[in-house]
């Protein structure tokens, strides 16, 4: 949904409280370590200073030996591949970092690496089915996050050079300032970004590339807060040196709102997909019972075709293989069989913590739609049946059967009368809105809305008695022995519906129903499902 | 000279086959005699004695009367002119012997007159000829009997027996007729016995027996038959049936050598059946000698003697249409749900406060406390119930574990609802528990009407041991000595007067079982077809009890094929199914009342559960056929493809193959799969996939029992991903919403409102509602008319022993 909206949110980083905070988190520790005397460089021009942990598992049957050969090659296709961009350090086998382990290491571990930009912690293992396997962590010094945990799995061992390689380039994240919107697009300048890679595969930045954008607060006391702007995520969109236009794809209304009272700044480090399960928990507000038997849809940001992941069990839990998705997703929870009740980006193996999302669950919404559903479903019916009764009132008037006509438009006439559709829709209308003025919460919401104008286009357009009254006519005129030409001619008069329309034009999947026609709000650019404000945002 | 004869030799057969197939040198009839007499108009083929063979309508009188040559010579002689008698031929005084007046028998004997049946144009059609002038004349009947006969020996029976039908219906009496008809029948029925058609065969010869019973051979050929017949009676076990054609073998050939070897038969294996359980256990003695008598029930000796064994060991036989499958402390399938009350205590009996205050002598739990709006629960246990392996008694260390065991996804008792539910368990002592809950639940009567098994015994409920046949560990009424796959045996632990032993055979379809009633081979059907209900009750000896609820008869989906989720799929499936003609035509077989009706919900008519106002669910093949071409264009015009699976119950059955066909007619292919009942539900439960499964479901509670039903694998561990098997999400969230239900008033809102969605979501394609019966034979007394379970105060039940006698006469 963000990455849709055209916003304009300027974002001064000219404030001079800003510029230590920059320097501090992007810029690295390579001033206060180098020459203080020395201008500090453009943090597009700094290459990463990694430190590389690889520790290979006795299970994996790697000496010391293997070890070695493994970096010296890796090394090697580093300095033939990606160059200037990394400054790789590899930590002796003997390192107090081949004692962590990877899938359940904390960022405090990381501590004596400081002047580091970036940890990369690696376990060199046997894999769950069979052959090796590399898993690994990357940790980023400046902003204090642990990445995803990664698995990349060796085919061939003579490859593992080659393999650790790919790997190195999957842990990697680098870092970036935002430094301002445009069109509804971040700007961001990414570190590194200005130095030329050995080969197109070491370059900093991509199109593609997912970013989680941070918002540095300066503290009185003179620390840095590092804050992670929840559901929210820049996905590049074109690089320009070392600048990335991305699109800004969010829950929120303003992911980089002014209103905050420190003085801050933005800046954002690139986030891939992981290995973790992705584990969310949905509960009702206010009483925070758990959202069971909720349907859970994704799509690619932009794109509004979804496909079901499942479906939220008795605790309202979900669990989210790694890989169901290629890169970030839109999540969206539907109560019944359409309403969506909130909707957010994430990216696939992100966490493996548990995160707890709120939501209105909207019964009188839903139960208002299971009965619009219902009626639909009786309404496309009695369109199926009155279709072939047209059609064979039809054959009988060219035909200049009387009797046969007779007798359709007397079967014609046992069927339910549109005006028992409209009313029952104007009943269901009315006793919504009543009761959203009576109880002051949403009922009438976007989605049902449109549900409801959809059904009511279609009981206007497809039960219209228009060509049954000149069926009528025409076999008045017919007994009497008048041409059946008048007939034909209303019978083709425009805007009349085909004979036989097939049920499946109303019988909609879950889809995001299409925009309201009539009692639609105006301001309706968004597609109708999405959440409107910040009503639905998950936190 | 050899190849000389040779070749003479052949060309004399060539000859022959020349001459034998020219039409000239032939015997063909002569011209214009039809080819198919049964065809034909009468006629008669007179021989002159020049040879000439003419084709004439019957003569009359027929057959012609037979001239006497001596008596012809004397006539003549009599009427010859010329030949005065001795007295003359007038005597004055007297009147003349001569009648002027008599006829002229001469001229009425000497000549025929003949009609032509084919003139040719212009020839005369009509003569008269001599008597003396014609040689032979061979009647329309006889040339039917000898075609009879040559079609009897090409194997025609059908036209030979009309042949000789045609000759009765011309003149009953005609000479030789009757004979042939023995012939034919003899001869059909022979060959039927040669081509393994018994029954027919037996039937023309029994035919043939009661028109001329000394008929050559035929005794023999008949006792055989009956033979063959008896023999494969006692091979399929079909003694009563066996005894039966026996004493009909009796009443015609009672000294032949068959009958005795027949009698034998069955004597020998019904004493070899003695012989071989003699020395055993009385149990084993007792089924041997029930198995003896209902091989030959006059045994000598044997039924005082059986009457004898019974009186202390009172043996129930009950024809069932599934077995447990395991046998254990589960409650799967409908099997499982019949039997467990017999061998396992539940915690409470019934859902009421008597229970919970103790009163019900068949529980574990003598009283039950609720604090905390029902989260906390203190559970005092019955010190008095011990287990069958003597170890010791049933105590909160039993529940305990039952009640955790119900938690854990790899247990086989596992519910989901409970172990969302379940917070802890704590024995304190042998005697005392407590449960604490998540949430106030809406009842928690519900939860303890399940079988609890023993703690120190397998989780299938028998000994923990390296023996291979471990006994079941029971505190029930009764133990379980015996499960196979068609017999299960349970064996009161305390002896009384009442029954002291069920057996429960399981038939191969409830025909057969209700057959084994009849016959008297049970005492006691647990389901009787819907259809024979009314008939069964009717027949002496035997009655009929009516379970207390109905079942409901749907069709459940798997949500999981994402085929069955479309909505517009469902409807398709409900259009195409003519409830009330499927209902009236095939299974109860007569018009639809309050009791027996098609369903418009999920839940049946009646309940509380029940949503007023609901329309039925119509019957429309047109609108199921453009629905199903709709959801063909929303999963992009594939072929929709489905398994139906469904148990060998008389109903499923009988509408299986109809269901099947609406379907395809309405444009979706069904494969039909039968699966065993107990196997079918407890898998479903259990979470497997699927794609459209029939189930009858017997609701005990709606609230409680609303997800089960919409979901057949509601309470299956997560793993299975039962939750999505839920065809609509909206029912799926309002049973669970139910499940979090805490009042009853809301509880009874929503599955009100589950029945009225449930409707238009089809979540399950209901069916229609059944009043279920069960039978008994009156030598078993104490099932009462209404029952909510098979074995409702079984130890009141009594049986008494019952011996098959034949009618020894033939019928």
């Amino acid at each position: 949904m963000g990455g849709q909206r055209p916003r304009i949110v300027p974002v001064s980083l000219r404030s001079t409280s800003l510029v230590p905070i920059i320097a501090l988190v992007l810029g690295g520790f390579a001033p206060a370590i180098g020459a203080e005397d020395a201008p500090p460089k453009a943090i597009e021009s700094q290459p990463y200073k990694v430190a590389v942990s690889l520790c290979c598992a006795p299970g994996a049957r790697i000496d010391e030996l293997g070890r070695e050969r493994l970096l010296r090659d890796w090394q090697n296709l580093l300095r033939r591949f990606v160059g200037a961009p990394w400054n790789v350090m590899v930590e002796p086998a003997a390192s107090p970092l081949a004692l962590l382990d990877p899938d359940d290491v904390k960022g405090e571990a990381f501590a004596k690496y400081a002047n580091n930009d970036k940890v990369w912690l690696i376990r060199l293992q046997p894999g769950a089915e069979e052959g090796l396997v590399f898993v690994g962590r990357e940790y980023d010094v400046a902003t204090r996050r642990l990445g995803s945990l990664l698995v990349h799995p060796i085919a061939d061992w003579e490859d593992a050079p080659r393999e650790l390689l790919s790997f190195s380039l999957e842990l990697f994240s680098p870092t970036a300032i935002i430094t301002g919107q445009e069109g509804g697009r971040a700007i961001m300048n990414v570190r590194g970004a200005a130095l030329e890679p050995a080969s197109s595969i070491g370059q900093v930045v991509a199109k593609g590339m997912v970013f989680l954008p941070l918002r540095l607060v300066s503290l009185k006391k003179g620390g840095v807060q590092i804050l992670r702007i929840p559901f929210t995520y820049l996905q590049v969109e074109s690089v320009s040196g070392p600048t990335a236009r991305c699109a800004i794809v969010s829950a929120l209304s303003d992911p980089f709102t002014k209103r905050i009272s420190r003085p801050n700044s933005l800046a954002a480090i690139a986030i891939k997909p992981g290995a973790s399960r992705l584990r969310l928990r949905f509960t009702c507000k206010p009483n925070g019972e758990p959202a069971s038997g909720y349907i859970v849809t994704s799509r690619s940001p932009g794109q509004n075709e979804a496909r079901e992941l499942g479906s939220t069990d008795r605790s309202g839990r979900i669990t989210l293989r790694p890989g169901f998705a290629p890169s970030i997703v839109v999540l969206r929870l539907i109560a019944g069989r359409v309403e969506p009740l909130v909707e957010f980006p994430i990216m696939p193996g992100e966490s493996g913590d548990e995160r707890v999302i709120p939501v209105d669950p909207l019964p009188r919404t839903v139960a208002l739609e299971a009965s619009v559903d219902a009626l639909r479903d009786q309404v496309v019916d009695l369109i199926a049946l009155r279709a072939r009764l047209e059609a064979r009132m039809k054959a009988r008037l060219e035909g200049e059967d009387w009797d046969g006509l007779s007798e359709a438009i007397d079967e014609f006439k046992t069927l339910a009368p549109r005006e028992k559709f409209a009313e029952t829709l104007t009943k269901l209308k009315d006793a919504a809105a009543h009761e959203q003025a009576e109880t002051k919460k949403a009922v009438l919401t976007r989605t049902a809305q449109a549900e409801l104008a959809d059904l009511q286009s279609m009981i206007d357009r497809y039960l219209d008695d228009d060509l049954f009254k000149a069926y009528i006519d025409a076999l008045d005129r017919g007994r009497s022995g008048a041409a059946k030409k008048p007939v034909a001619n209303a019978a083709a008069k425009p805007g009349q519906p085909k004979p036989t329309p097939a049920p499946v034009a109303t019988a909609r999947p879950t889809q995001p129903a299409a925009p309201a026609p009539a009692p639609a709000p105006p301001a309706a650019k968004r597609p109708p499902n999405q959440p409107r404000g910040d009503a639905n945002v998950p936190f | 000279m050899r190849v000389s004869r040779l070749i003479l030799s052949l060309a004399g057969v060539i000859a022959l086959i020349a001459a034998w197939s020219n039409p000239a040198i032939a015997q063909d009839p002569p011209a214009g005699a039809p080819k198919n007499l049964l065809r034909s108009e009468p006629f008669d083929r007179v021989t002159l004695i020049d040879g000439t063979v003419l084709l004439v309508d019957p003569v009359s009188p027929r057959p012609l009367p037979v001239i006497d040559t001596a008596k012809e010579r004397d006539r003549k002689r009599k009427r010859d002119p010329g030949v005065i008698p001795e007295e003359g031929n007038i005597i004055p005084g007297k009147v003349t012997k001569l009648d002027p007046d008599a006829p002229d028998e001469a001229k009425i004997d000497d000549k025929v007159r003949l009609h032509a049946l084919k003139p040719a144009e212009g020839e005369i059609s009509d003569f008269e000829v001599k008597r003396s002038d014609i040689k032979r004349v061979e009647y329309f009947e006889d040339l039917l009997l000898e075609e009879s006969d040559r079609l009897v020996l090409a194997r025609d029976f059908s036209q030979a027996f009309e042949c000789c039908l045609w000759v009765k219906s011309r003149d009953p009496k005609w000479p030789g007729v009757e004979d042939h008809v023995n012939q034919i029948l003899f001869a059909e029925g022979s060959r039927a016995l040669i081509e393994a058609d018994d029954e027919r065969g037996q039937r023309l010869l029994r035919e043939l027996l009661s028109r001329k019973p000394d008929y050559p051979g035929l005794i023999d050929q008949l006792s055989g038959a009956y033979a063959k017949r008896i023999t494969r009676s006692i091979e399929l076990e079909y003694y009563s049936k066996g005894r039966r054609i026996l004493h009909e073998l009796e009443s015609f050939a009672p000294k032949s050598l068959a009958t005795r070897e027949m009698r034998a038969r069955f004597v020998n294996r019904a004493t070899s059946r003695l012989e071989a359980a003699e020395g055993k256990d009385p149990a084993t003695r007792l089924d041997a000698m029930t198995d003896a008598l209902r091989i030959w029930p006059t045994l000598d000796g044997v039924e005082a003697k059986y009457r004898v064994l019974f009186a202390t060991m009172p043996t129930l036989e009950v024809a069932v249409v599934d077995v447990p499958a395991p046998l254990g402390p589960y409650g799967h399938s409908p099997a499982d749900l019949r039997t467990t009350r017999l061998i396992y205590r539940p915690l409470l009996e019934a859902d009421d406060d008597e229970s919970r205050q103790g009163k019900r002598p068949g529980q574990l739990a003598q009283s039950i406390e609720l604090s905390d709006l029902g989260r906390r629960m203190l559970i005092k246990i019955r010190a008095d119930v011990p287990w069958s392996d003597g170890s010791r008694s049933a105590s909160a260390v039993d529940v305990a574990r039952d009640l955790t065991d119900r938690t854990d996804p790899n247990s086989p008792r596992y519910i989901a609802r409970w172990a969302e539910l379940l917070d802890r368990v704590e024995a304190t002592d042998d005697s005392r528990l407590e449960i604490r809950l998540n949430r106030p639940p809406l009842r928690s009567g519900p939860w303890f009407l399940g079988p609890v098994g023993p703690a120190h015994a397998g989780a299938d409920g028998r000994e923990a041991s390296a023996n291979p046949d471990r006994p079941w560990v029971c505190d029930g009424p009764f133990t379980a000595v015996l499960a196979k796959a068609d017999l299960v045996e349970f064996r009161r632990r305390e002896p009384g007067k009442g029954v002291m032993r069920i057996r429960e055979l399981r038939q191969p379809s409830p025909a057969a079982g209700l057959a084994k009633l009849r016959r008297g081979d049970v005492s006691l059907l647990t389901r009787v077809p819907p259809d024979q209900a009314k008939a069964l009750a009717a027949e002496p000896g035997i009655k009929v009890g009516a379970y207390s609820r109905a079942t409901m008869h749907v069709i459940a989906l798997d949500g999981r094929n994402p085929v069955l989720r479309l909505r517009t799929l469902r409807r398709a499936l409900s259009y195409a199914i003519d409830r009330k003609g499927l209902l009236e035509e095939f299974v109860i077989k007569r018009p639809v009342d309050e009791q027996d009706r098609p369903a418009d919900g999920p839940f049946p008519k009646g309940s509380y559960a029940d949503a007023p106002g609901v329309p039925q669910l119509e019957y429309n093949p047109m609108l199921a056929k453009m629905l199903t071409a709709a959801a063909r264009k929303e999963i992009g015009g594939s072929p929709i493809q489905v398994k139906f699976e469904y148990p060998p119950s008389s109903e499923a059955r009988a509408v299986a193959n109809r269901l099947v066909y609406a379907f395809k007619s309405a444009g979706v292919e069904v494969q039909p799969i039968e699966v065993g009942e107990s196997q079918l539900e407890s898998e479903l439960r259990a979470g497997r996939k699927f794609d459209l499964a029939y189930r009858a479901v017997r609701l005990d509670e709606p609230v409680s029992g609303a997800g089960p039903l919409l979901v057949p694998g509601y309470d299956a561990p997560p793993g299975a991903n039962c939750l999505a098997s839920a065809a609509s999400p909206r029912i799926l969230q309002l049973l669970l919403e139910l499940e979090r239900t805490v009042d009853w008033p809301s509880a009874r809102g929503l599955t009100v409102q589950i029945d009225r969605e449930s409707r238009d979501e089809l979540p399950v394609i209901p069916l229609w509602q059944i009043v279920d019966h069960y039978a008994w034979r009156d030598r078993l007394k104490g099932p009462a008319k209404t029952a909510n379970r098979l074995y409702e105060l079984i130890d009141t039940w009594e049986i008494a022993p019952w011996v098959a006698k034949d009618l020894e006469s033939s019928p």
